[in-house]
């Protein structure tokens, strides 16, 4: 039945680069009128760039679009618009301070006749055609992240399109909202739209779509009619063969505890629960991996550990000593609380510029941030910190002009060397690093991975939150999976399997469901 | 006493429509997100050309033109102050130099131009000169005849008892709320001064906005000044006159934090404002003694009132009663 | 970027990219192309105002005597630098007390308050403790003019740090209520004076160097130098220069950012306390009725020092040149209106604006340049490199 509806959207060989990262490579990819089309891919499948091209945010590289047959060029949002393509972004472009109407008249056509009154009848009436829940005259500011992504479609099809791609419309929405959503999905399609949806979670894809392309580091995979997959063979198709990386992986040797985590419950600024009930041990000698979908609590967790994360009654973290074995309670405790107490933690965060380092400052002032409050006198003393930084530059092949150059204008590799190198030199217990090889070269990538084997080698509990699986399966010796903030598994990293750790990733397994 | 009452009232009504003038331009400026501290400059500016070019006028013609001279100070002073408030935005918006030091800047500049100006064309020896046909005109009350009732008086002086730049001062607080809340050019403008990026993503030249919002506001504000001149110092220009200004002018800024940024708030706030001004020539009226040292302190209270709006709206932080989100931050699409 | 990529296919003839670091050599040549610009602006200023009659050789020489004095004259030049060296000293106290501030990005554009807080805070001791022993009294003259210079800063700070009030607008109003609480005291003290005198010659700070103000010279500058070393070499310099770069850094260093705004805050309001109130003591011996021109406390450096510090990026002697060049143009051409009547009034402070304006206009030719259609942009590479790993 399919293969009778005309083909809407069609691209063609379509690359897109960005600087030494290739985000797409001849990808081909049609969309029918009328099907609902899921978009899957890992983390940096380049669904989203493949996307944003259609959207007039990016302009391919090489290849070709064509719209009902003919061949298009989409320069700017205005274009994708006038060609009926409409997209609704993860980050919701409304003004806050607006009102569902107003926000709704502000893409208005300059053309049309300004009446708000008017703008809300048509709202009403796409509302009701399509079964959105929305109050077209609520702020925006009141409006649950739900509502605000209503309010994105609503826009969107107000002017007119024909064609909407969602981008993980439910990352943000509870299972409730989210089948909302897709209801609403099924009425446009009935209504004769093109919905795709990028995501990567298996269940939504095989209830909702019709059929299913997937991306996989930058490149097509293939399309399979969804009654066709199941989540074992869609898996296959996205994470691929096992690559062999050859990353180096030690036996730990006299794993002791170092961490013991219980009951951690954390929520956002919002009051979402975004880590739920988590506990886990760390060991010394050993590299715990985390794998799982970006913003399932990752952040959340390493931040909880660092004492930057508010913990919920009842979540304990206990830190031991590893030369008394006596036990220090974190939760509760600052940054500086939990250093003053001699627990020698180490954290590279995922923000390396906004979080780890100053950017406007030069290495041997990023060396203090860590140091600098020690001693008694009220003078920094920078000597220590330029001979670290020196060290580290040398050590790392860390490239800078020098020492006091602002770490802001070395590229991404350089600064990260920098912040695990200094992290490192603080020679800790426990070693925290998030996404500590996103968006670095090969060369760089190794050198990371053969910093992180040092200190386990070295006796320190290593925490390895990373996105690619390849990685995590080859460095890490046991891997914690989580999925929507729920601890879903530990499986060993030597006897797993990349599928299996995708399911889990993907998937809530059924105890935790029953546990809903 | 009703007699000193209304002469309070009056003198509130005359001192606010400056303030008022100075707070619909900065209002107007504030909301594209431009906060322009040189608007009290930029009254000064308003003022002196608008007193100087009318001045000017009725030097040199035998038989000066009512409309013509009164044309002559609007027109020159709002177009010498929109061109201020064009360089302004030219640093701020395109160069992109920080709004506070580039306001601040704009301040020290205006006065002394003002000054400059003013003695430029007033003939060398002479401290003070006064544009008295102008100000004939600008001081012309409406003639209304309501009887001799003490409700006649009263209303006949509240309400009529003005030139009619306070007629043109409430005309343009209601047209500037309705143009805020109303017409989509004042939904985009208010879009940009809250969300530059989101109005961007729009299909709005936030550019375009910026510039407009910032010149048009900046021209507004210098009517203040020429008001301040013909109307509110009897006509004359003097050095002293533009300091007065300038003074006036910061009142102008705590007047739009005062109206949370609404225009209409800015018509019986800047009433509140004179009244508060001139309280300590009235406070008999209270009953109460004061020396006129203590007199200094009561003109503090507007300003009082002004940081108690503030600290109360950023801790109750009620959605509408903020500055503009992207009040003072300059946008740059690359860093989208 | 997603910018740079739109126009690779429809360029416009000019458009706007980021520059890298700028070098130094690169700095430098943008001051100097500023200056020069303002330079000629003002040349045109002056040749228009003075409708010829004026060389600019003439104007630019009584410039240089009413800020230097008559070269080879010795009275002249010794008068001439002493009041230039004074106000100049002033000015660099006022920026480098706002540096701390503006360093940790809290727009404070209250140090004409604090300033005036300070003084008025001196001039009750000196009025009304003129009695005390004269250590005693100095010892609480400065004592109080700090506390009182805090506490106008700290104020403001607080809500800031507590609740996010808009510290511009906060600090702004709050000059305007000092100006007024020092009105206040002015009418009570002058009474039916018509001008209030000044304070008894015993309470004044001793001289030095035979001025009255040769303290201040000393002590300004020599806060410039301290805070030179605050800023870059203790601790709480750099906690401050952390928070001013990023907040969530700061926590994660494990620094209470409240306590660093609100102590900061202290600071700089202290300095520009001790500034109000050593000019009250040493300099104007006096206080003045805020609307007044001359010998107010502040002489409007609150306003002005803001202008300095930014554009001398923090860094101290940059604040020395700056505050330099604005004495030039405030005395010189105060000497130049002396000379010739066009340009008795308010040409000092257009020249000023011109000059600030060329300056501010510059600065962006340090962070941007303009890339005109057709060329190769080879440097556009590198930057993407570092920016798209979210892509």
């Amino acid at each position: 039945m399919e293969q009778t509806k005309p083909v809407a959207i069609e691209l063609r060989n379509v690359s897109k680069t960005f600087g030494s990262i290739k985000a797409n490579k001849n990808v081909n990819l049609s969309v029918y009128r009328g099907e609902i089309l899921s978009l899957l891919g890992e983390n940096g499948s380049g669904k989203t760039t493949l996307m944003n091209m259609l959207s007039g945010i990016y302009y391919p590289d090489t290849g070709e679009i064509y719209i009902d047959g003919k061949a298009v060029s989409i320069r700017s949002p205005k274009d994708a618009f006038d060609h009926g393509i409409g997209m609704i972004h993860q980050h919701f472009k409304l003004v806050e301070l607006f009102s569902a109407v107003e926000n709704v008249a502000l893409a208005m056509d300059a053309k049309e006749k300004y009446n708000l009154k008017a703008v809300a009848a048509k709202m009403q009436e796409i509302c009701e055609r399509y079964g959105f829940d929305l109050d077209v005259n609520q702020k925006v500011y009141d409006m649950t992240v739900s509502q605000k992504q209503t309010l994105e479609i609503v826009k969107v099809l107000y002017r007119g399109a024909e064609f909407l791609i969602l981008d993980e419309p439910t990352a943000v929405l509870t299972p409730q909202e989210a089948e909302k959503l897709f209801q609403v999905i099924r009425n446009m399609r009935a209504d004769g739209k093109s919905v795709i949806i990028i995501t990567h979670k298996l269940h939504e894809v095989l209830s909702i779509s019709d059929r299913v392309a997937i991306l996989r580091k930058g490149e097509y995979i293939g399309t399979v009619e969804t009654k066709d997959a199941t989540e074992l063979s869609l898996t296959e198709m996205m994470v691929g063969q096992k690559v062999e990386l050859n990353i180096d992986r030690p036996m730990p040797v006299n794993p002791e505890p170092r961490m013991v985590i219980r009951g951690l419950t954390c929520k956002n600024a919002e009051g979402v629960t975004v880590l739920d009930n988590v506990s886990f041990t760390v060991n010394s000698g050993e590299i715990l991996g985390i794998a799982g979908i970006s913003g399932c609590g990752q952040k959340e967790l390493l931040e909880a550990i660092a004492g930057l994360q508010s913990v919920e009654p009842g979540g304990s973290i206990l830190y031991y000593t590893p030369e008394n074995k006596k036990t220090t309670e974190l939760v509760g405790k600052s940054p500086r609380k939990i250093r003053d107490l001699g627990v020698a933690l180490s954290f590279v965060p995922e923000d390396r510029l906004g979080m780890g380092l100053v950017g406007t400052m030069g290495m041997t002032e990023n060396m203090m941030l860590r140091y600098y409050n020690e001693g008694s006198s009220i003078f920094t003393d920078k000597k220590k910190p330029r001979n670290l930084a020196l060290r580290i530059k040398d050590e790392l092949e860390v490239v800078t002009p020098g020492v006091d150059t602002p770490v802001r204008a070395l590229s991404g590799g350089n600064v990260q060397k920098v912040l695990v190198g200094r992290e490192i030199a603080a020679s800790p217990t426990v070693l925290m690093t998030a996404y500590a090889v996103r968006g670095l070269d090969i060369n760089t990538s190794y050198t990371i991975y053969r910093l992180l084997n040092e200190q386990k080698q070295a006796g320190v509990a290593v925490i390895y939150v990373g996105e690619d699986l390849d990685v995590l399966l080859e460095i890490s010796d046991r891997i914690l999976v989580l999925c929507a903030g729920k601890m879903n598994g530990i499986v060993d990293a030597r006897t797993t399997t990349k599928s299996e750790v995708g399911l889990l990733m993907t998937n809530l397994n059924k105890e935790a469901q029953q546990h809903e | 006493m009703l007699s000193t009452i209304l002469s309070w009232i009056t003198r509130a009504i005359l001192f606010g429509v400056v303030i008022m003038f100075g707070a619909m331009g900065e209002t107007l400026t504030e909301k594209s997100g431009n906060m322009n501290l040189g608007t009290p400059g930029i009254m000064c500016i308003g003022g002196a050309f608008g007193f100087g070019c009318t001045y000017l006028y009725e030097m040199n013609t035998d038989n000066p033109n009512a409309f013509l001279s009164i044309a002559i100070a609007l027109v020159c002073s709002f177009v010498v102050s929109a061109l201020a408030g064009v360089l302004f935005c030219l640093l701020t918006t395109t160069l992109r130099a920080n709004q506070n030091v580039t306001g601040l800047a704009m301040t020290i500049f205006g006065s002394g131009l003002a000054k400059f100006f003013g003695m430029f064309i007033i003939p060398s020896g002479v401290v003070t000169v006064k544009a008295v046909f102008a100000n004939k005109l600008f001081t012309k009350r409406i003639p209304v005849e309501l009887g001799s009732g003490k409700v006649a008086t009263v209303i006949e002086e509240v309400f009529f008892g003005h030139g009619f730049m306070l007629y043109v001062a409430i005309v343009i607080a209601v047209a500037m709320s309705v143009f805020l809340k109303r017409t989509r050019a004042g939904l985009n403008l208010r879009a940009v001064g809250e969300n530059p990026a989101t109005a961007d993503a729009a299909g709005i030249n936030v550019n375009k906005y910026k510039y407009l919002a910032t010149s048009v506001g900046a021209g507004i504000a210098g009517l203040g000044g020429a008001y301040y001149i013909l109307d509110y110092n009897y006509g004359g220009w003097s050095t002293g006159a533009a300091g007065g200004i300038q003074a006036l002018g910061w009142l102008a800024v705590a007047l739009v934090i005062f109206a949370i940024w609404r225009p209409l708030n800015l018509i019986w706030g800047s009433f509140l404002f004179g009244l508060c001004y001139w309280l300590y020539n009235y406070i008999g009226v209270f009953g109460v003694r004061m020396t006129s040292a203590q007199s200094a302190l009561l003109e503090a209270i507007p300003y009082l009132v002004t940081i108690l709006v503030l600290i109360i709206s950023s801790i109750h932080k009620k959605r509408e009663n903020q500055p503009p989100a992207a009040l003072g931050l300059a946008y740059f699409r690359e860093e989208r | 970027m997603s910018d740079s990529n739109k126009h690779a296919a429809k360029e416009p003839f000019v458009r706007i990219a980021k520059n890298g670091l700028p070098s130094a050599k690169r700095a430098i040549g943008v001051r100097a192309a500023s200056l020069l610009a303002a330079l000629i602006l003002c040349s045109i200023y002056i040749l228009i105002v003075g409708r010829g009659e004026v060389s600019l050789g003439n104007a630019f020489s009584q410039m240089w005597n009413g800020t230097f004095g008559i070269p080879g004259n010795v009275r002249s030049m010794r008068i001439m630098m002493w009041d230039t060296a004074v106000y100049a000293a002033k000015l660099l106290c006022v920026a480098v007390a706002l540096a701390p501030a503006f360093k940790m990005k809290f727009w404070n554009i209250g140090a004409e308050g604090q300033i005036v807080m300070g003084g008025l805070a001196t001039a009750i001791i000196m009025h009304d403790f003129g009695s005390l022993p004269k250590p005693l009294m100095l010892i609480l003259m400065i004592v109080v003019c700090v506390i009182c210079g805090a506490v106008w800063g700290v104020i403001p700070a607080v809500f800031k740090a507590y609740w996010g009030t808009n510290e511009t607008l906060f600090t702004l109003m709050m000059n305007y209520v000092a100006m007024k609480i020092m009105d206040y005291f002015y009418n009570m003290w002058k009474g039916k004076l018509s001008a209030l005198p000044t304070f008894p010659k015993e309470t004044w700070l001793p001289s030095l160097f035979d001025h009255s103000y040769g303290w201040n010279i000393v002590i300004f500058v020599v806060l410039a130098i301290l805070m030179f070393f605050y800023l870059k070499k203790t601790k709480q310099g750099y906690e401050i220069a952390v928070v001013g770069d990023s907040a969530n850094t700061a926590r994660y260093a494990g620094i209470n950012v409240r306590r660093v705004i609100i102590r900061t805050m202290a600071i700089s309001g202290a300095i520009c306390g001790l500034c109000g109130g050593l000019t009250v003591a040493a300099q104007n011996h006096s206080i003045a009725y805020s609307a007044e021109a001359v010998h107010t406390v502040t002489s409007g450096y609150g306003f002005t020092a803001i202008i300095v510090a930014w554009l001398a990026n923090f860094n101290t002697l940059g604040m020395i040149l700056i505050s330099l060049l604005i004495q030039f143009l405030e005395k010189g051409t105060g000497q130049l209106g002396n000379s010739f009547p066009a340009f008795a009034v308010g040409a000092g402070n257009v020249m000023i604006g011109i000059v600030l304006f060329c300056i501010i206009g510059g600065a962006f030719f340090l962070n941007y340049r303009l890339v005109f259609r057709s060329k190769k942009q080879p440097k556009e590479k590198v930057k993407t490199e570092v920016r798209d790993t979210d892509a």
